[in-house]
């Protein structure tokens, strides 16, 4: 017998090695990973789910009464079924977890995860669509809002994950500035927004109306897909295969945010080495008079402090600067979503207990207490029918933000964007900070670079 | 006589049994094999992962079912170390060996320095010598905290003293061109200790009597320095200069901390780039080549030591 017989008439030996090897790797990483992982999915046969959850950074009790609560209400529901939640420091342990789970297909049974996060779950196999069936199961997909809805998949019909809660960007603003200034309304064009800050501002002074978050990783990529978009463009083509990041769009949004700093002289120049809870810090002392971009999360830093009662919340403007109103058929964008969801794992082994959980978090009950503790906007209208107070008065700019907002791409890449933009802003923020100008070639440049970076990670989902 | 019956009482003893020999040479091979087993299941085996891995087009779309990742063989060697291929990381590989070097370079003899200072007797030694090593105990993580603060641009306590000295105060250390010299500042701090003890340990081992001969024949402190402390401590120096800079190179902690991901360019150190491959972008065959890459690069200390240690 030959070689090549011994091999199979359609294996080659390259080909048995590649195979053979990978699998030899597939074997011991699996068993490594599943070893280290030591939390292993629910056995067949055990009733026990777990969920994996990062904890909330800003109200880890609370987020603890709302675990506490789902699991009463599961385990009274499905007697001899416990739920166990392993409640992560690092965000970004959930997605290791997401692919320690994809090698071993083992891991936890749900994931709660950003909606950013499920295309790469879904490219790794991990998440897979949620059907017709058990959507009728979960209580329909109308029980749910659909713009949220719409960030669960890449189709309307091809959800991966059931929303938890939804938290949205919005512009907060200080209403005693604003009264003492003679002004009755928050800008809704970015040209009324600069207007605005410069009467608030007084560089000679070293006041500044507006404050900034440049050096907080996530936030660059907020501001300039939200311009971007404003602006009729995208970071990613629709169809999810084109770089687009040294778009003109996109670098004209990025010299507009600059500028705050550069030209409009709204932004201190320490604007640029500022983190998010600096930026909301200065906005509690009265120090600035608005922030655009801010996230829901910053309500709950607002009580007990200067500004306590006289803080506001709008949505940002969506009328790109130079513009008075949007081209007619442009959408009014003000935010994508962010927020929270309950995705189950393919390789859970009891997947109609972890759908009867995740029923369980579009309960009013559940939600309201999550908007209460953790302050997450709900997603089920039958919560807002039974505490109408959850989308009310600062709420209802949240919810109407929530309504409007727009998808972001579906693309396991995207996940790069975020990293890649905060890169290639840096060394112009560093100048900022330092001189107050930026190079607007090198900005191009960077961005140029950023984009070659993200088209290679495109090519690379181009080929699977 | 006594020799005479010595020498037949041994002719007639049998000799000993060739299997117990046998068994006692393998005792230690036995007494070794735990050790041996652990050190294939925790290095040698994902050291071969890496390998494995770094050759083949390991991603998150393949993760799932490995053995449709294929092999792409030096692809990803070659992405990483094209300069025109947007996944190269020869920046981030010459920051890392400058960095590295420089830390190291500053660290030594500020370590050597430390351990003669110590090595002398006068009050508080104790105390002193405890504190010297605040450093070296300080877990990473709680170092870079503390550098990230103290750089913070105008209201650090760096920026504080210099402005304070009419140098500036604001400078962008965390975020701009000076973060390398951040980096390398906070790096240097939590290195030297490390030099320190092991120079500190080789100086106790010098005998007393080498001092004193020599001092017998006129030698002053220099030249004793330079003709019994420098050679009795060259090789432990060696090893700590060696292990320094494996503990530079392979720095995760120190830059992800202080400086954020992504970190500015000038901070930007291959283990960085490691974990922007794999953990970022969740490619891993381009992460485990940039691993493998910074293997090979970290093997030229280790094998200049091992050949000067043999040689000596």
């Amino acid at each position: 017998m030959n070689g090549r017989s011994a091999l199979g008439p359609t294996m080659s030996r390259r080909r048995f090695l590649e195979v053979g090897g990978l699998g030899l790797a597939t074997v011991a990483g699996g068993s490594l990973l599943s070893g280290c992982g030591g939390d292993s999915g629910s056995a067949s046969g055990d009733k026990t789910l777990t969920v994996i959850v990062s904890q909330s950074p800003t109200a880890p009790e609370g987020q603890q009464r709302i675990l506490d609560l789902i699991t009463q209400k599961f385990e009274d529901a499905n007697p001899g079924a416990t739920v166990r939640f392993d409640v992560v420091q690092l965000g970004s342990a959930v997605a290791t977890a997401i692919m320690t789970t994809a090698a071993s297909h083992d891991g936890p049974d749900i994931f709660e995860v950003g909606p950013q996060h499920l295309p790469t779950g879904q490219a790794a196999g991990v998440f897979e669509p949620i059907t017709d069936a058990e959507w009728d199961g979960l209580g329909g997909r109308d029980r749910y809002l659909p713009s949220v809805l719409a960030a669960m998949g890449q189709s309307d019909d091809a959800q991966v994950a059931v929303p938890y809660y939804a938290s949205t960007m919005a512009m907060y603003y200080n209403t005693a500035h604003f009264a003492e200034a003679g002004l009755t309304a928050p800008p809704t064009t970015w040209s009324d927004f600069i207007a605005v800050a410069q009467q608030l501002s007084d560089p000679a002074a070293e006041k500044y109306a507006v404050g900034e978050a440049a050096a907080e990783p996530t936030h660059p990529w907020h501001v300039i897909w939200l311009l971007t978009k404003q602006l009729g463009a995208d970071l990613i083509s629709a169809d999810g295969t084109t770089a687009q990041l040294d778009a003109d769009e996109v670098l004209e949004a990025t010299r507009f945010w600059m500028d705050w700093i550069a030209e409009h002289r709204i932004v201190a120049r320490r604007g640029a080495t500022q983190t998010s809870a600096e930026q909301v810090q200065q906005f509690v002392n009265a120090e600035i008079s608005m922030f655009p971009c801010g996230f829901t999360q910053a309500i709950s830093s607002m009580p007990g402090t200067a500004v306590a009662d006289t803080w506001g919340l709008a949505g940002n403007p969506t009328v790109p600067f130079g513009m008075s109103a949007l081209p007619a058929g442009q959408p009014a964008v003000q935010t994508y979503l962010g927020g929270a969801t309950w995705a189950i794992s393919k390789h859970s082994k009891n997947r109609d207990l972890a759908l009867e959980l995740t029923k369980l978090m579009g309960d009013p009950d559940v939600q309201q207490l999550t908007w209460q503790e953790v302050g997450g906007l709900p997603v089920t209208e039958e919560t807002f029918e039974a505490h109408p107070e959850t989308r009310e008065d600062h709420w209802q700019v949240i919810y109407d933000a929530a309504v409007a907002a727009e998808a972001t791409p579906w693309s396991p890449s995207f996940g790069q964007v975020s990293p890649l933009i905060a890169e290639a802003l840096k060394p112009s923020f560093a100048e900022l900070a330092g001189s107050g100008g930026y190079d607007s070639d090198a900005l191009r440049t960077q961005l140029q670079t950023a984009n070659e970076k993200l088209a290679a990670a495109l090519a690379t989902e181009a080929r699977q | 006589m006594t020799q005479t019956a010595e020498r037949a009482r041994t002719a007639t003893q049998p000799p000993p049994r060739p299997r117990r020999r046998r068994t006692a040479r393998r005792v230690p091979y036995w007494l070794l094999a735990p050790g041996v087993a652990v050190m294939v299941v925790v290095s040698f085996v994902p050291l071969a992962l890496a390998g494995l891995i770094s050759l083949s087009n390991l991603s998150q779309y393949t993760i799932g079912d490995v053995g449709s990742a294929g092999l792409v063989w030096l692809r990803n060697y070659i992405d990483v170390l094209d300069p025109g291929s947007p996944l190269e990381v020869l920046g981030p590989l010459r920051i890392s060996v400058v960095y590295s070097l420089l830390s190291t370079a500053v660290a030594v003899p500020l370590g050597i320095a430390a351990a003669l200072l110590v090595n002398q007797r006068f009050a508080g030694r104790t105390v002193l010598r405890t504190l010297m090593l605040l450093p070296f105990i300080l877990p990473h993580f709680v170092t870079a905290l503390i550098w990230r603060l103290m750089f913070q641009t105008g209201t650090g306590a760096v920026d504080q003293v210099l402005g304070a000295l009419g140098l500036g105060s604001e400078h962008l250390w965390l975020i701009g061109p000076e973060s390398f010299a951040a980096l390398t500042i906070a790096a240097t701090w939590s290195a030297w200790p490390f030099v320190y003890i092991m120079v500190l340990a080789a100086l106790q081992a010098i005998p007393r009597e080498l001092y004193d001969s020599a001092e017998v024949d006129g030698a002053g402190p220099f030249r004793s320095f330079r003709s019994i402390t420098l050679p009795s401590i060259r090789a432990t120096l060696a090893l700590a200069i060696c292990l320094s800079l494996i503990n530079q190179f392979n720095s995760f902690t120190l830059p992800f901390v202080m400086f954020g991901h992504p970190p500015p360019e000038q901070a930007n150190v291959i283990p960085v780039s490691i974990y922007t491959a794999t953990v970022t972008a969740s490619d891993y065959g381009h992460g485990a080549a940039v691993a493998i890459v910074n293997l090979v690069i970290l093997l030229v200390p280790v094998v200049y030591y091992l050949r000067k240690a043999r040689a000596e």
